[in-house]
């Protein structure tokens, strides 16, 4: 690891010890919220991918990609992830970075100059909205915006694109950010199923039933095992979704990634509550900032019905290439772009 | 605590040919094959494939140049041994020789041994098989009872051996026998004799599998004579050898590409555009076979940079297992006539001879809970 990136890591692993310190895990107030987000404001973070020369932290994928699982790791769901992002991209649009936070969000209609939103709950906190409909961006502030009634928790708005103080066509088209989301939450999943073994692990070998720990019981001992092969899976995709996305295009990899980190967070979700009975089933038990959020992530920027059926039309169109051809490919190019780089 | 850790690969393997001229060379000789004898791959054994991989020095190359290897990096084997499997190339001729059984050779044999034997393996034309596994000692291979006692300088061997894949085509076995009695520890006090199958008092019987096939044999040792020279490694030592050599065989391509053929099959008999259904299942593959190569591969450069990745293989070899055995399971599930032009009959064949060999993808090389119980060692919990 570059000495650039292990001070990253270090920066980031202290902030964030901290800040779970610091009570970020429970329900903020709106004070608390922006107590926290200056912290991590405080430190740059958010223009981890925005190059030097322009104020930012020179950061790449590889960087990114363990700050993501940082998050996840840590049981933190401030939109820090989204915040790199759309600033990453803001950036290459030729855009100046506004003060505030940022939400990404998809359009899912237009009519005339009304920009229909939805992107969860994020909206509440944030003082933009970076609105991407199919070959299309725009910087919008959410004070003009209109908060639907029917919508739970501000999850759908509707914003006058007259409104947007920048705009501008997208070359890439809307579905390379959805990507880049996607493996985003994909590194967070990674980071929370690190977590759910970690305690897991902790928890089998603390608590005695029969006389004896629970890690001494077979049937324990196995689940835990599946549980370190899901983990396994999901960071060893991850990370190498990342390395494909530092040396060149990686929709590919960043679908199967956020696909199988999707299937590791359900499976890991399940074993961490079974091994840990009733009590990782309570509020006051960390348990759920993992399991639960593992969950949540799991179905946005892409669940695996959407990734799965992506990634098979992929290699349906890549045909008659056989499937083996094209996957080796792939891989042998990003080792030698990687080699290159560094030659 | 110790959490498992698969950094990717980050080089390529250096002098490794090119995948087009492995490609180029496999479509020729493996033109004659249908989908489901390719699909048999490292179960199935044809001395004239395996020769003429030698010819083209692609047998033994991480062994050194002077016992006919190219002392190659073990990614360069990776590469080869990967394009051979994707294929379905039937490699079981040689497979155990280059595998494992010459890397114990090149560690363990004497001078004598190395210069008779491995070249002759390079070359494809001496086979190696494993005999570990006896009626009574499976997963509980330290109760193994099959004994060598010494004779003079030299040993006899007595007892038996089972499951032992293709015994009746090679022409020896590193068999672990026990050589001494430890009431205490049964580990101690266990050997690797290198056996020629051609000695009197060897009986070799195939058994058939399920399938149809008879790979694995019963293999039955009376008073076999095993010259002094033959004892791989220091006597006693075995448990610890096999120990390493186990470690060879749980993390290659193998444990992953096991239903491969029958991906590019379905592949190309799906129609232009299918249902959702299967579409997804064709989604769900390309994503489980490019993690579990990245992870394969991240072992790979464990293994290369002088690792003891024991726990990542197990962890490979188990979640490999499982998408192998997946692939002909939800094939069959989604299948829909209306989506797959089959009018030969060889998907159906292959995936009929898939579901079939399948329960032994999580038996051979250490069944699901051996490697489960690895695994949680690893972590700490026994
Ligand atoms: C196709 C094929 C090829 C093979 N080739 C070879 C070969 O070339 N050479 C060779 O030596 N062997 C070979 N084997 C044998 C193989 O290594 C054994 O099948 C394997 O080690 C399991 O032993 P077993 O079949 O006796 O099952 P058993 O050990 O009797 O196990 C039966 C079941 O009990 C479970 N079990 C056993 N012990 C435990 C435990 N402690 N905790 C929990 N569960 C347990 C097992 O996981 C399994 O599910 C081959 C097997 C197959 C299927």
């Amino acid at each position: 690891m570059s000495e650039h990136r292990a001070m990253l890591l270090d920066m980031v692993d202290k902030l964030f010890t901290k800040l779970v310190e610091n009570g970020v895990r429970d329900n903020l107030s709106a004070e608390d919220f922006s107590r926290h987000w200056r912290a991590i404001e405080g430190l740059g973070l958010t223009r981890l991918l925005i190059p030097e020369q322009a104020g930012g932290f020179d950061g790449n994928w590889e960087d990114a990609g363990p700050v993501f699982k940082a998050l996840g790791s840590y049981g933190i769901t401030l939109p820090l992830g989204e915040n790199i992002l759309a600033q990453h991209w803001l950036h290459r649009l030729g855009q100046d970075i506004p003060e505030g936070i940022i939400q990404p969000a998809f359009a899912e209609s237009r009519t005339g100059d009304v920009l229909v939103l939805r992107n969860g709950a994020g909206f509440a906190k944030a003082q933009w909205i970076f609105a991407l409909e199919p070959d299309r961006w725009s910087l919008l502030p959410t004070g003009n915006a209109d908060r639907s009634p029917s919508a739970k928790s501000g999850a759908v708005l509707r914003c006058n694109i007259s409104t947007s103080v920048a705009n501008g066509p997208l070359e890439t088209g809307d579905r390379a950010f959805f990507s880049e989301a996607a493996l985003m939450r994909a590194c967070q999943i990674a980071g929370a199923t690190e977590t759910m073994l970690r305690i897991t692990l902790g928890h089998a070998l603390d608590r005695t039933q029969f006389g004896r720990p629970l890690a001494r019981f077979q049937a324990i001992q196995h689940q835990l095992a599946m549980l370190a092969e899901e983990n396994a899976a999901a960071s060893c995709a991850t990370a190498s979704a990342c390395q494909a996305a530092l040396a060149g295009d990686a929709q590919f990899e960043m679908a199967a990634a956020k696909f199988r980190a999707n299937r590791a967070a359900t499976l890991a979700a399940d074993i961490a509550h079974q091994v840990h009975g009733a009590i990782g089933f309570t509020r006051e038990y960390s348990l759920r900032h993992f399991s639960q959020q593992a969950q949540a992530w799991a179905r946005e920027f892409g669940n695996e019905r959407h990734w799965a059926l992506w990634l098979g039309r992929f290699a349906l169109e890549a045909r008659p290439d056989p499937l083996w051809n094209w996957l080796t490919a792939r891989s042998d190019d990003v080792l030698a772009r990687e080699q290159r780089g560094q030659s | 605590m110790m959490i498992p850790d698969f950094p990717p690969i980050r080089v390529l393997p250096e002098g490794a040919p090119e995948r087009e001229n492995i490609r180029a060379f496999l479509d020729e000789q493996l033109d004659p094959f249908s989908p489901a004898e390719r699909a048999r791959s490292w179960s199935a054994c044809d001395a004239r494939f395996s020769e003429e991989l030698g010819k083209q020095g692609l047998i033994g190359l991480t062994w050194p140049e002077k016992f006919g290897g190219k002392a190659a990096s073990h990614l360069v084997r990776y590469r080869i041994v990967e394009e051979l499997l994707a294929a379905g190339a039937p490699v079981a001729a040689h497979w155990f020789a280059d595998r494992q059984s010459g890397t114990m050779l090149l560690r363990y044999a004497s001078e004598r041994q190395k210069a008779r034997l491995l070249p002759r393996m390079a070359a494809g034309e001496l086979y190696f098989c494993i005999g570990m596994s006896e009626p009574d000692s499976g997963s509980d291979l330290a109760a193994l009872r099959t004994e060598a006692r010494r004779d003079g300088e030299d040993w006899r061997v007595t007892g038996s051996k089972i499951w032992t894949s293709h015994a009746q085509h090679a022409h020896y076995m590193i068999a672990l026998v026990r050589t001494g009695s430890d009431e205490s520890d049964r580990r101690t006090g266990l050997s690797q004799l290198i056996i020629d199958l051609s000695s009197p008092g060897v009986t070799i019987r195939p058994i058939e599998d399920q399938t149809g096939d008879a790979h694995f044999c019963e293999i039955f040792l009376d008073d076999v004579l095993v010259p002094a020279d033959m004892l791989l490694g220091e006597p006693g030592n075995g448990w610890a050898q096999v120990n390493a050599e186990l470690a060879l065989e749980r993390s290659g391509p193998e444990r992953f590409l096991s239903s491969h053929v029958l991906i590019e099959e379905a592949l190309k008999a799906l129609s232009e555009n299918p249902s959702e259904t299967l579409t997804a299942l064709v989604g769900h593959w390309t994503a489980e076979l490019w993690t579990l190569r990245q992870m394969s591969l991240a072992v790979a450069g464990t293994l290369e940079r002088g690792g003891d990745p024991m726990v990542e293989a197990s962890i490979v070899k188990d979640l490999g297992a499982q998408f192998e055995q997946s692939v002909p399971r939800d094939l069959q599930a989604a299948w829909d006539q209306a989506d797959i032009a089959d009018e030969s009959g060889e998907l159906d064949e292959t995936l009929t001879y898939l579901v079939g060999a399948s329960p032994s993808f999580s038996l051979r090389g250490g069944t699901r809970e051996i490697l489960r119980g690895i695994i949680a060692r690893g972590l700490g919990l026994r």
